[in-house]
């Protein structure tokens, strides 16, 4: 045997990449590829700009968090459509006090990524007429940054509180301005996702801070999206427990939203790595929603 | 990207060359998923050969991020991208060559590779070597500057031709040959001493 012969059997059985390896280094690099472009990014559709292009720049080993999950059941969209239903008429109609123009709606979100956290507040304008507050810390670093105010090109996904109330309560009526969203389009030209994806991510981003009737009837428009599944148990990302409604992209994974079994309270979101049921990519956690008169006050209520 | 997706189920858009594949993706960055989906398989090989595959897991994906990253000075006259992210591979394992050093040097010592890939989930498989000639070279490795170990094995381990690896070094071709005469050279050396120890012995 030559030096070269003995060289060669050094080592020679080392075990290829593993799926899941493989799996993570493509998602860190569609990562950085979504980050490198702030417009049209996979990373808005997925979640948070304030969050993600922050992702996009740590450099670090990121071990996907593998949960407990359930498993979408065959046929179940009829059960999806049901939660949702459910979900809807679980939504307070009535607020105390209708916030006023002045004033800013408060959100308060935890993100977890491979197990990883950040934790992050925002305060919006109600009537879109001045700038808000991103508050983030985290693994990502802390930072606090002010937000300009919204562009009604953007559509809806930064439509103010004020433009959002006047949405239609009729669920079809609703689905049918989704739809036709600017930014539906936008996402739909740049990402190439289907229009009932671009259309249920934005429903993630309004559900949050919409007004109650609004709310009610985005989870009632939420079911008759075609495709939608149901999973039966799903963790938020402050380890509360419920049931979840999916819609699955090919390439960003199964995108849910989780509500509480009983009470039937949206809780937080939560996006699969593409093809898998149980390894979650994105899990986040609504905290805490109210009012605030300025930006960085947080609500007591 | 329903149009990306059936493009690469074409097998005539498959045969594209990485150069236009980056190319592209100056304008649209999403293409360069596609240069992952090609060569991620044989960078982890290579990476893991090297420093193990835990490190490679890492190593393989930060490659590519800052393939991606440097894409805009990709020559595209390369129709071939390997060899560049290969020389990227290089850079990055350089933090690691203390690791690499160390599990050449165990496995000439001890005949157990520290670095030994877990074949199967759970078990991890500790390869014993007995063969003195295996752990002869593997203490030459250990032995060798990283120059020379870098053009030895990109040539042994990852199969390169000379003028990939120049390619990928960013040095003549030239001084690919030397060092891989004199890393040759010294493994040559290490079997021919253990070949005259165990001469001895016997």
């Amino acid at each position: 045997m030559n030096d070269l012969d003995v060289l060669t059997g050094i080592r020679h059985d080392t075990p290829a990449i593993s799926a899941r390896a493989r799996h993570q280094g493509r998602n860190r690099l569609l990562d950085e590829i979504g980050g490198s472009r702030p417009r049209a990014s996979r990373w808005r559709l997925a979640r948070r700009p304030m969050l993600l292009t922050g992702a996009a720049a740590a450099i670090t080993a990121v071990l996907v968090a593998f949960q407990v999950a359930g498993t979408p059941a065959k046929n179940s969209t009829a059960e999806a459509a049901t939660v949702l239903t459910l979900a809807a008429s679980a939504v307070t109609i009535t607020p105390a006090i209708a916030p006023r123009s002045d004033q800013f709606i408060y959100l308060d979100v935890v993100h977890v990524t491979g197990g990883m956290t950040q934790h992050v507040q925002t305060w919006t304008s109600v009537d879109g007429s001045r700038p808000g507050l991103i508050r983030s810390a985290g693994f990502l670093g802390n930072s606090s940054t002010v937000s300009p105010r919204p562009d009604p090109a953007h559509g809806l996904r930064q439509a103010p509180y004020a433009v959002v109330a006047k949405l239609p309560t009729d669920p079809q009526a609703l689905l049918r301005a989704l739809y036709a969203d600017p930014y539906v389009e936008e996402q739909m030209q740049h990402n190439g996702i289907s229009r009932e994806v671009a259309v249920w991510s934005m429903l993630r981003d309004l559900v949050e801070t919409a007004p109650g009737a609004q709310k009610a009837a985005m989870f009632k428009a939420a079911a008759l999206i075609p495709g939608i599944t149901h999973v039966e148990h799903a963790t938020d990302a402050a380890g509360r427990s419920g049931e979840a409604v999916g819609l699955e992209d090919p390439r960003l994974g199964s995108i849910q939203f989780i509500f509480d079994t009983h009470t039937h309270a949206f809780l937080g979101e939560r996006v699969m790595d593409p093809g898998s049921t149980t390894s979650v990519q994105f899990n986040d956690a609504v905290q805490h929603t109210g009012v605030a008169d300025k930006p960085g006050v947080v609500p007591s209520n | 990207m329903t149009a990306a997706a059936n493009d690469w189920m074409d097998p005539s858009v498959i045969q594209v060359s990485d150069a236009t594949v980056i190319e592209e993706s100056r304008a649209d960055p999403e293409r360069f998923a596609e240069i992952y989906d090609r060569h991620a398989d044989v960078i982890h090989a290579y990476l893991a050969r090297r420093v193990g595959t835990i490190v490679a897991d890492d190593l393989s994906s930060d490659t590519f991020l800052v393939a991606f990253r440097l894409r805009g000075r990709y020559d595209v006259d390369r129709p071939d991208a390997r060899p560049w992210l290969y020389g990227i591979a290089t850079n990055l394992l350089r933090r690691h060559q203390r690791t690499e050093r160390a599990s050449y040097r165990a496995l000439a010592r001890t005949g157990v590779d520290p670095l030994a890939g877990r074949d199967h989930a759970d078990d991890v498989v500790l390869r014993v070597t007995a063969e003195t000639d295996a752990r002869a070279v593997a203490a030459a490795l250990a032995r060798l500057t990283v120059k020379e170990r870098d053009v030895l094995l990109l040539f042994a381990w990852a199969g390169l031709a000379y003028e990939q690896i120049a390619e990928a070094l960013d040095i003549p071709v030239g001084t690919v040959r030397s060092r891989l005469n004199r890393g040759r050279e010294r493994l040559r050396q290490a079997l021919n001493t253990t070949a005259m120890d165990s001469g001895e012995r016997s």
